[in-house]
């Protein structure tokens, strides 16, 4: 993919996060520095991306901050079932794709990018890994902890 | 109306055509519905399905039915790491499996398939969507795997 | 007064509390929640809601297939079509349908009152 429109997808896609973030969790999410993503258990979303080009979205955090967006998003109360904290995350990362297609489509043209449903992973030292993917991450701190995001897409030959 | 399809038949098929090339042994052991969380193997392969179908589907693996795969596909004995060439062998299996069971269904559009996701870890769990998905179990060789899907059309 | 009606048609459990919670306190009965269109179509005949929240991608039956199913039994039927994506050829085709509003996920309480209240001239 041509890199400056690799740089403008990655900002498209931080702009939806930061902005579905705020909207939703009334929280902002602030780009950092790198960190170390060492947490015991991490919580994964994964949306595939199909279109012009090929790839996947991917957004990480902690269990903690996992629960933390899904109580905000139940307004503060109790989750009904323990899952719920899936079914939440998948509506989070569901929203924040929904809005980076949304301004895809009015930067380029219709199917630039289509998404598969989000899937949703835990695990104790969860690892991902996409193979000939290229891709750029950025890494974001607020209230309720700390996101990861990583987009990627396959390398033309 | 969309339908979430039934790719028991299709799945069995592609396995029967596939992994013998691989020189693996399989055998259907049997498919459930899942509640939408479910718990993942050691060794999990995810891609995305849009455009003319939509959903997810993730082969879950042991490490040793994730090595008999690789060494099927690359004739590499034994791995300690998933280095480049074993990510590329999972990732070229799951994109093959998806391909060929889907081109086994009627299905009248194109489908696209997202970039494989190579996900491991311990004691994962995972939702593929909002209803509950279908798993396909299979035996391989003296380990197991498992195909999850939700798929509408 | 009855209060106005209101059915929440999304497979989000989160989006029928953000629906309660917007509309409940300002007069409105949310019914019910339909976790697909499918089901949507029978609650619809159960409850006769005034209004209808619908989502755009859901199992079994999508949005806008079940929009053309709420219009087949009523054409006047008030419609607030919700989506993560703001698709212009999804909107431009249900409002073909008969859809007269949308909103874009997610929504703050007030914009979603006021699109409700639009659809009932209130």
């Amino acid at each position: 993919m041509d890199q400056e429109k690799f740089q403008e997808i990655l900002l498209i896609t931080k702009k939806a996060f930061e902005e579905v973030s705020m909207e939703l969790l009334e929280t902002e999410f602030i780009p950092c520095q790198r960190f170390i993503c060492d947490y015991p258990y991490k919580v994964a979303i994964i949306i595939g991306i199909t279109g012009s080009s090929t790839g996947r979205l991917y957004l990480e955090c902690n269990l903690e901050t996992a629960v933390k967006v899904a109580l905000t998003m139940n307004f503060g109360e109790r989750l009904d079932e323990p899952n719920d904290v899936y079914t939440y995350l998948a509506e989070f990362g569901n929203m924040i794709g929904g809005r980076a297609t949304t301004y895809m489509t009015e930067k380029y043209q219709k199917n630039e990018f289509r998404l598969s449903p989000p899937a949703i992973f835990s695990g104790k030292g969860l690892e991902t890994l996409s193979p000939n993917i290229q891709s750029r991450m950025v890494y974001y701190s607020g209230r309720l902890g700390r996101f990861f995001i990583d987009i990627g897409f396959e390398e033309e030959n | 109306m969309s339908d979430i399809l039934d790719l028991k038949e299709p799945l069995i098929q592609t396995c029967e055509e596939l992994l013998p090339k691989y020189g693996i042994n399989f055998s259907f052991v049997r498919e459930k519905t899942e509640n939408t969380l479910n718990s993942g193997e050691q060794i999990n392969l995810l891609v995305g399905l849009s455009k003319g179908l939509e959903g997810n589907f993730v082969v879950g693996m042991t490490r040793k039915a994730a090595l008999y795969v690789i060494s099927g596909m690359t004739g590499q004995e034994e791995f300690f790491t998933l280095d480049n060439l074993a990510r590329n062998a999972l990732s070229e299996f799951i994109t093959i499996l998806c391909r060929k069971t889907l081109s086994k269904v009627d299905i009248k559009k194109l489908v696209s398939i997202s970039s494989p996701t190579l996900i491991t870890g311990e004691r994962i769990c995972l939702m593929i969507s909002k209803t509950p998905a279908r798993k396909t179990f299979f035996k391989m060789n003296d380990t197991n795997f498992s195909i999850a899907y939700n798929v509408e059309g | 007064m009855s209060n106005h009606k209101v059915l929440v048609i999304d497979d989000s459990p989160f989006i029928f509390k953000a629906v309660k919670r917007a509309l409940e306190p300002n007069g409105f009965d949310v019914v019910d929640n339909a976790s697909n269109g499918k089901i949507g179509v029978e609650m619809y005949d159960k409850y006769q809601p005034d209004v209808i929240t619908l989502d755009v991608t859901m199992p079994i039956m999508d949005g806008i297939e079940t929009a053309k199913a709420l219009v087949a039994k009523n054409p006047d039927v008030k419609i607030l079509m919700l989506s993560a994506m703001g698709d212009e050829t999804l909107h431009n085709q249900a409002k073909e349908i008969g859809v007269k509003k949308f909103i874009r996920k997610p929504f703050k309480p007030e914009e979603l009152l006021e699109k409700v209240n639009s659809l009932l001239g209130t």
